[in-house]
C-alpha cells in the first residue's frame, strides 16, 4: 500500500516537471499562481492541482472572454446599505 | 511602493469614476497594458475543478523580447468553478504581475523556479523565506489587487460606520465584490494606517 502510494507521488512528481519544462522550452517566459490555501495543502497537492490546470488547458477546455466583471450592477458606494 | 495603484486608480477615476463600486477588474485591463512588460492581456475560463489555484497568469516571450525585456502576450486564466468575488480578485492580482514582475529575476521561467515557488506558496505565512524574487512579488501583487478593489479613499470614508457597528465587513465584501477575508484584514487599523502613508496623497472621490 505505502509502496504503490509512494510509485503514485513519484509518477505525479515527473508528470508534472515534464509537462513544466515542456512549458518553459515553449516559450512561457514567466508564470505565476494566485493560490487560496486549505488548511491542508501541501506542496504536492499543489503540483497536482498546478498540474490538472495545465492539462485543462492542454486539452482546449479554455474559453476567452472580454471580461469578469463587466455586467455586474454598479451603485455609489455610500448608497444606502 | 503604491504609486502603482494610484496611477491605476486615478486613470479608472477619470475613465469610469471611483465612487460607483464594484471597481471593475475587466476595466483595469488597458491601464494595466499601457503600463505593463506584456503587449496585450486576454483573460480565459478553464474548464478545471479548482480547490486552491484560483489563477494563473503566463506570460510569453515575442521575437524582441531577449533585447526589449518587452513580453508579446499574457494569458490570465481561471478556473469556472469560483465565485464572483474570488474570480475578480485572483484576475485582478494576476493582471498586476504583467506589471510589477519588470526583472528577469522576478520572473519564474524555469522548473527549478516554479517548484521553489510552489514550496513557497505551501509554507507558513511566518516562515522565514529568505529573498526570492517571484515569491515576493506574488505577496505584492496580491496586495495591490486588494488596494485597487477595495482602496484606502474608500476605507476611510467607511471607517466610521464600520468601527460603530453599523456596517459590516460581508455588507462591505458583498457592496464591492471582494472575498471577505481581504475585506476584513484591510481594515485592521495597523495595515491601513500603513496602506494611508504608502499611498500619499489620496484621490478625491
Amino acid at each position: 500500500m505505502m509502496k504503490a502510494r509512494r510509485r503514485d507521488m513519484t509518477n505525479q512528481a515527473t508528470a508534472f516537471d515534464n509537462r513544466f519544462t515542456a512549458v518553459f522550452d515553449g516559450g512561457v517566459a514567466d508564470i505565476k499562481f494566485f493560490v487560496r490555501k486549505a488548511a491542508d495543502l501541501s506542496v504536492e497537492s499543489l503540483r497536482e492541482e498546478l498540474l490538472e490546470f495545465q492539462l485543462a488547458v492542454d486539452d482546449g477546455k479554455v474559453e476567452r472572454v472580454t471580461s469578469v466583471d463587466h455586467e455586474l450592477p454598479q451603485v455609489d458606494f455610500e448608497s444606502a446599505w | 511602493m503604491l504609486e502603482v495603484v494610484s496611477s491605476i486608480l486615478r486613470d479608472y477615476q477619470l475613465a469610469h469614476g471611483l465612487r460607483n463600486v464594484p471597481i471593475k477588474t475587466s476595466l483595469l485591463v488597458p491601464f494595466v497594458e499601457q503600463r505593463g512588460h506584456v503587449d496585450r492581456i486576454y483573460l480565459e475560463k478553464v474548464d478545471v475543478e479548482a480547490r486552491n489555484v484560483l489563477a494563473r497568469v503566463v506570460k510569453y516571450r515575442g521575437e524582441t523580447s531577449a533585447y526589449s525585456g518587452q513580453l508579446a502576450h499574457a494569458l490570465i486564466q481561471f478556473p469556472g468553478n469560483q465565485n464572483l468575488c474570488w474570480t475578480r480578485f485572483a484576475v485582478c492580482k494576476e493582471m498586476f504581475h504583467c506589471m510589477i514582475d519588470q526583472q528577469e529575476n522576478d520572473r519564474v521561467a524555469k522548473l527549478g523556479d516554479l517548484k521553489k515557488l510552489t514550496e513557497l506558496l505551501v509554507a507558513d505565512y511566518t516562515t522565514v523565506t529568505g529573498a526570492f524574487a517571484p515569491y515576493e512579488k506574488e505577496q505584492q501583487a496580491e496586495l495591490f489587487a486588494l488596494e485597487t478593489l477595495l482602496p484606502v479613499e474608500h476605507r476611510l470614508a467607511l471607517k466610521p460606520k464600520v468601527v460603530s457597528g453599523a456596517l459590516s465587513y460581508h455588507q462591505i465584501a458583498e457592496r464591492f465584490k471582494v472575498p471577505e477575508f481581504y475585506t476584513r484584514f484591510s481594515f485592521q487599523p495597523s495595515y491601513l494606517g500603513a496602506m494611508q502613508a504608502l499611498r500619499g496623497k489620496l484621490i478625491e472621490l
